[in-house]
């Protein structure tokens, strides 16, 4: 960092920001572009959800969270039964 | 003239004429915001084309939640031009384009490349922040938006977005203010709208 421009008042940066204002200038996009685009913007197909699309895409969500449900209990009861079978296991060997 | 609450609901039933008044209202400063964050035209009207793309495709999913549209289609191209400096990858050596700086004839050319080379060089300060901070900074000064505007468009309150603006142009000035012109020279620079 510049140790000189530390040392600048509070007035610099008013100045500055005086500075900034001027310097950023607003640009003028090509008429022909604008024109352009207008029109092939009128081709466009809009992706507007049907209630029939928004029902499948329920149906899909309902789906995906019962199949987590289920893998996550199957997980579950599989760890419980080898910490049985392994408890089992080693009083049989006492 | 029609509000943005009056036109949204018909273009968000397939209204054309709803829409490209929207797009009307709103192209040159989506534009704009483009161009100073991307440096050149060609890329600007590229990113310009695919914002009013998506929100003509998307409009049927847009709903006032206190978002204005013009924050809609600002976060928009906020995310295409992040992306576009993500794939591209060509944030610090983004050539500037000669229609930022004279695209306008001068009584005074050697004033003009002055002011060329003055502006050349505070844009490769000003690419060098943060994103968001070059997003803050074109909103305020290209737009002229307010706090609040700036705000809704970035995601955070007007405070926050007072005090970020604070620390960028202290930021700016420690980075550009040793040779900050002079007064003179910002009294004989034309407007340049």
């Amino acid at each position: 960092m510049n140790q000189a421009a530390k040392m600048l008042p509070d007035r610099d940066l008013m100045n500055f920001e005086t500075y900034l204002g001027r310097a950023f200038r607003p640009v003028k996009p090509r008429p022909e572009f604008i024109e352009g685009l207008r029109g092939r913007l009128e081709n466009v197909p809009r992706l507007e959800e049907s209630p029939a699309q928004a029902f499948r895409s329920l149906v899909f969500v309902l789906i995906g969270v019962m199949g987590s449900i289920v893998v996550l209990v199957a997980s579950i009861r599989a760890a419980l039964s080898l910490i049985e079978a392994y408890r089992v296991l080693r009083t049989k060997n006492y | 003239m029609q509000l943005d609450e009056d036109l949204l609901p018909l273009a968000s039933q397939g209204d054309l004429d709803a829409f490209g008044l929207l797009y009307e209202r709103y192209v040159e400063r989506i534009f704009n915001y483009i161009f100073y964050r991307t440096g050149n035209t060609y890329d600007a009207e590229d990113l310009t084309e695919r914002v009013f793309m998506r929100a003509m495709r998307h409009i049927g999913n847009y709903h006032d939640r206190g978002l204005p549209f013009s924050a809609w289609l600002y976060r928009i191209a906020h995310n295409l031009v992040a992306n576009w400096h993500r794939d591209n990858n060509r944030r610090k050596e983004i050539p500037l384009d000669e229609s930022l700086f004279g695209d306008h004839q001068s009584e005074h050319p050697e004033l003009e490349l002055l002011r060329a080379e003055e502006r050349e060089r505070l844009l490769r300060v000003i690419r060098c922040l943060p994103d968001e901070r070059q997003q803050l900074l074109i909103l305020k000064f290209v737009e002229h938006l307010s706090n609040a505007e700036i705000g809704q468009i970035m995601g955070r309150t007007e405070g926050a977005v007072k005090s970020l603006y604070h620390r960028t142009l202290l930021v700016m000035r420690d980075e550009f203010g040793v040779n900050l012109p002079e007064e003179e020279d910002l009294e004989v620079q034309p407007n340049p709208e």
